[in-house]
């Protein structure tokens, strides 16, 4: 690592540095701090007592990825303050784009004086700020943090945690409004709705629920295997792994066409487990069994990766914790089976049973990618940090906020495909949905209107709108109908896996973006009966997305005033805007929809049939979807 | 050193009797002298401190030497030290290898033990299932197989009605008296064997039944043995009744000791010779203990070679001893068992 320019730190200069994510500190701290006095500690150690030094010229948060930054975020409460603040992160993914300190204008903001962004190494970040008052330098962490992700706010819609311990980071990272103090407040509300705990830890503030956590050190083999160590296996469940990081680790980045083959995880001389690639290393993950973006995105040009489950990581919950965030970010993973008793008891069944044993399973690039999206459902439902803590605050007694809402949004001038669209919404799994129908110059008395409805089972409402208004009319007037909190956009006739909208959801909760939608690679041309895909990235931020196959708040929605009232390209228009108002698309696989392309007038689509195929990737015979459409025919 | 000042303190005596011979003035002796002890003096310092240089040379030698020795054991203990404390590193993370793959073991063994507790609350409840099931045959499904039992009983019988036809009513089977299935199995030898005597040990309405079959498949009789003097009343009746007279006699045998048992008078025996089938139902068990395990003692020199005995009721303990006691008593009887509704065992000579 070269040091940064001259002027980041004067030398002399009395630097405080919270350090995370990083195996030698003093090192690098000397490289890019070089003359200055520093005293740092790093996330296990930040409960340990005062800093000992007190008031500081700078404070230094130097990360080695920005999943680190994020553990550093929710111990803003332990970090000391300074009118200088420098961020240091050492390692970023290949997709990051540059950060930005997005700070809460008229608190933070107002006060910088200074901004500089530079990089460090080939994909590092140095971020060096100045402000005319002394400012948290955990708001500095949890502005750059925020830059990353397209989340409007920093925070989770989930119970106010309390950690009652810097090593508990790991349990709320990139939550800012996590509280590091038990100490009742005198105002007699509690500072946080519960608190973790270390195991047999004291927490001051009885009036707030606490659930005890281990760290990964007391879960660790040897603290198991040693004399006593029996009782520590009733750690060993899925509410006992900390939760993957969803917002730093997930799919993002995936890769289709893999350029290497299947790697391996193997353990090294000090029992973590190492990821290997045609022998050279390529990730040795921590004993934390911490997975970061950065390490998911060295493992992404692998077309899979082998575990070898014995022997396991540093100890069980850590190297559950690793597998869950792998599985999480869609790595591809093979293993043997039966997996061991550990794995069966922090992972889950259903978990074990999604990861192939056979590497064939892995050969063919459509199949890796079925595979990499039911383990990264599977893992980001059942260990992601939503997941985690919704169960844990249910488990508290506590109210959870409920999933959103999705308002389908159908617009159909074609009476004989409503029956078509609707049973294809009506097997939709995990979402609460309603359905708007605007039915563009038909009748609602219309027969076969009349039976799709009465076969539909879920909440349903109807809109007649006049078929001379164009086609952006006619998608407002349905949203006017709307009470969703988000608006999914459906064809009548495409098709649609019963994953869709959930996985819609899912690709919301983790990229944040203002829009998600599935990338068009499936085309069914039905005039020469042939499947095609075609190439189109996905797992990114992007700028346009399928049109029929897109979820939005209704409130963006509502800002960006609706679709533009014309009568073609309504989707294109709405993607152009929503990026110049300042929102983001992301764009997530594309294995749940199908889009028909058919000899016909009025479609919004008129691009004759070899305009496919000539951008086709693949093309099969017939109807060819993917598996995760489950249809038969 | 001594003989430096031997010689100094003469040369000063003998400079300072120097004026005495005339050869010197005092003063130049005595300066001679002082000159001369002076002289000695220097000679001795500087011998005494050439002694001390050596010795203190010596003594720099000796530390020099010890200190390279303590150098060399400075290295050699510090060599240890590090090894030590290389095997000490070696051992603590042998020691956590051990212990972290203690740990796998452990909780996949306690899994196995989650997994072998499980199986042992499911073998809980299949026996409780088990036991349920039990229950629930005998409550409801054993009747029903015992009324399967009566029906092999009633076919028994039908077949014996068929075979025989006999003239009068008789009196119900089973309970005390012999039951169908083991009537059935005297009748089939009867017409197998067609014996001349036949003797039944107790009296009733099988009695009459084997008269029946000696009447219809053989040329013989039947005496049945009866010591209770109302029931030999009441069969005769019946036999009577039948028209069996000729073939059925029912003797009076009032039960005297035999040995330690209660059995019938061996008066009634006298006449009998050449028996070719005996059916051993009585005394009945309520009159002594082993009371039926006189029958083979006593008739079996009465019997033909190739004469078949057969004892009912094996069911019960005691006839199972008397089995074992004729076995072991008469090595020359083999016995089959057949399974009839009370029990019925076949005794017959070996090698017939």
């Amino acid at each position: 690592m070269s040091a940064p320019d001259a002027g980041a730190v004067a030398a002399g200069t009395k630097v405080a540095a919270a350090v995370a994510g990083v195996d030698d500190p003093g090192e690098v701290l000397g490289r890019l701090l070089p003359g200055a006095v520093v005293d740092h500690a790093t996330v296990e150690d930040l409960s340990g007592g005062p800093w000992a030094t007190a008031e500081p010229d700078t404070v230094a948060l130097v990360a080695g990825t920005p999943t680190d930054l994020r553990r550093l975020v929710s111990l803003r409460d332990a970090l000391p303050g300074a009118k200088r603040v420098v961020v240091a992160i050492l390692r970023t993914p290949s997709w990051q784009d540059t950060p930005r300190v997005a700070l809460p204008r008229g608190v933070g903001q107002r006060h910088l004086r200074e901004l500089r962004v530079t990089r460090l190494d080939a994909t590092g970040w140095l971020i060096t700020t100045r402000f005319a008052r002394e400012l948290p330098a955990g708001d500095v962490a949890a502005a750059v943090a925020h830059g990353f992700t397209g989340h409007h706010l920093n925070a989770y819609p989930l119970p106010v945690a309390g950690l009652g311990d810097a090593v508990l980071a790991d349990w709320r990272p990139g939550d800012p409004t996590a509280t590091c103090d038990d100490t009742p407040e005198p105002s007699g509300i509690t500072s946080c709705d519960v608190g973790i705990t270390l195991p047999g830890a004291a927490w001051e503030d009885e009036r707030a629920p606490t659930v005890e956590r281990p760290s990964w050190r007391q879960t660790a083999w040897d603290m198991i295997g040693s004399p006593g160590g029996h009782d520590r296996l009733g750690w060993l469940t899925p509410e006992h792994v900390p939760p993957v990081d969803e917002r730093s680790v997930n799919p993002r980045g995936f890769r289709k066409t893999p350029t290497a083959g299947i790697g391996e995880i193997a353990a090294r001389a000090d029992g973590r487990w190492t990821a290997l690639a045609d022998g050279a290393e390529i990730v040795a993950f921590p004993a934390s069994g911490l997975v970061t973006d950065a390490d998911v995105d060295r493992l992404r040009g692998l077309r899979g990766l082998r575990l070898n489950w014995r022997p396991a990581h540093s100890g069980p919950i850590a190297a559950a914790r690793i597998v869950a965030g792998l599985a999480a970010a869609g790595v591809p993973l093979v293993a043997s089976r039966p997996a061991p008793a550990w794995a069966s008891a922090t992972l889950g069944e259903d978990l074990l049973a999604l990861i192939p044993d056979d590497p064939a399973d892995l050969a063919d690039d459509l199949r890796r990618e079925e595979i990499s999206v039911r383990l990264r459902r599977c893992a980001l439902r059942s260990h992601g940090l939503t997941a985690r803590w919704t169960a844990l605050a249910a488990g508290a007694g506590l109210a959870v906020p409920t999933s959103p809402t999705v308002s389908v949004v159908l617009a159909t001038r074609r009476p004989g495909l409503l029956g078509f669209a609707l049973g294809q919404i009506a097997r939709q799994r995990d979402v609460d949905l309603e359905v708007v129908v605007a039915l563009h110059g038909v009748s609602a008395a219309d027969p076969a209107v009349v039976a799709a409805v009465d076969a539909f089972d879920r909440p349903i409402t109807v809109v007649e709108v006049d078929a001379g208004l164009p086609f952006g009319a006619v998608l407002n007037a349905a949203l006017e109908r709307c009470s969703g909190t988000l608006i999914g956009k459906w064809d009548d006739d495409d098709w649609y896996g019963p994953g869709h909208l959930s996985d819609l959801l899912l690709a919301r909760l983790y990229s944040g973006a203002d829009l998600v939608g599935v990338a068009s690679e499936f085309f069914y041309l039905e005039q020469i009966n042939l499947t095609i895909r075609r190439g189109w990235p996905s797992e990114i931020m992007a700028d346009h997305v399928a049109g029929g196959a897109f979820m939005i708040s209704r409130e963006a929605l509502a800002a960006l005033g609706g679709f533009r009232p014309v009568p073609r390209a309504v989707d294109v228009d709405l993607f152009r805007r929503l990026l110049r108002a300042g929102g983001c698309l992301y764009r997530t696989h594309g294995l749940g929809f199908v889009a028909r392309r058919s000899a016909r007038r009025g479609h919004t689509w008129q691009e004759p049939v070899g305009y496919f195929l000539h951008r086709a990737k693949d093309q099969w015979r017939g109807f060819r979807p993917s598996r995760l459409m489950e249809l038969d025919s | 050193m001594i003989v430096s000042a031997f010689a100094g303190g003469s040369a000063v005596a003998a400079l300072v009797a120097l004026p005495l011979f005339g050869v010197a003035t005092w003063p130049v002796a005595v300066q001679l002298a002082i000159s001369t002890a002076t002289l000695t003096a220097l000679a001795m310092t500087f011998l005494a401190v050439r002694r001390a240089d050596g010795k203190a040379l010596r003594i720099d030698q000796r530390v020099k030497r010890q200190e390279a020795a303590l150098a060399d054991v400075r290295e050699q203990l510090s060599a240890l030290a590090a090894q030590v404390g290389s095997v000490a590193e070696r051992v603590r993370d042998e020691s956590r290898s051990v212990r972290a793959a203690l740990g796998e073991d452990r909780a996949e063994l306690a899994a196995h033990t989650a997994t072998l507790s499980a199986h042992d609350d499911r073998l809980a409840e299949i026996s409780a299932a088990v036991a349920r099931i039990e229950a629930l045959l005998g409550d409801k499904l054993l009747p029903e197989v015992r009324s399967r039992g009566d029906f092999g009983q009633v076919e028994a019988m039908i077949d014996l009605r068929a075979l025989l036809r006999p003239r009068a009513p008789l009196p119900r089977l089973r309970g005390w008296a012999a039951s169908p299935d083991v009537l059935r199995l005297l009748i089939e030898r009867i017409a197998v064997t067609r014996p001349k005597l036949i003797v039944e040990c107790g009296s009733g309405a099988s009695s009459v039944w084997l008269g029946y079959a000696v009447e219809r498949y053989g040329e013989g009789r039947v005496v049945a043995l009866e010591h209770d003097e109302r029931h030999l009343r009441a069969t005769r009746d019946l036999v009577t009744a039948h028209g069996l007279d000729a073939i059925v006699e029912v003797r009076h045998a009032p039960l005297t000791p035999w040995r330690s048992f209660p059995w019938y008078d061996t008066a009634a025996l006298t006449d009998l010779n050449d028996i070719g089938l005996v059916f051993v139902d009585g005394p009945p068990g309520n009159t002594g203990h082993l009371a039926r395990y006189p029958a083979v003692p006593l008739l079996l020199p009465r019997c033909s070679p190739s004469a078949v005995i057969v004892l009912d009721d094996t069911k019960r303990p005691e006839e199972q001893e008397i089995v074992e006691r004729w076995l072991r008593e008469f090595p020359e009887l083999s016995a089959t068992a057949f399974p009839m509704e009370k029990g019925a065992m076949v005794f017959q000579r070996s090698g017939l």
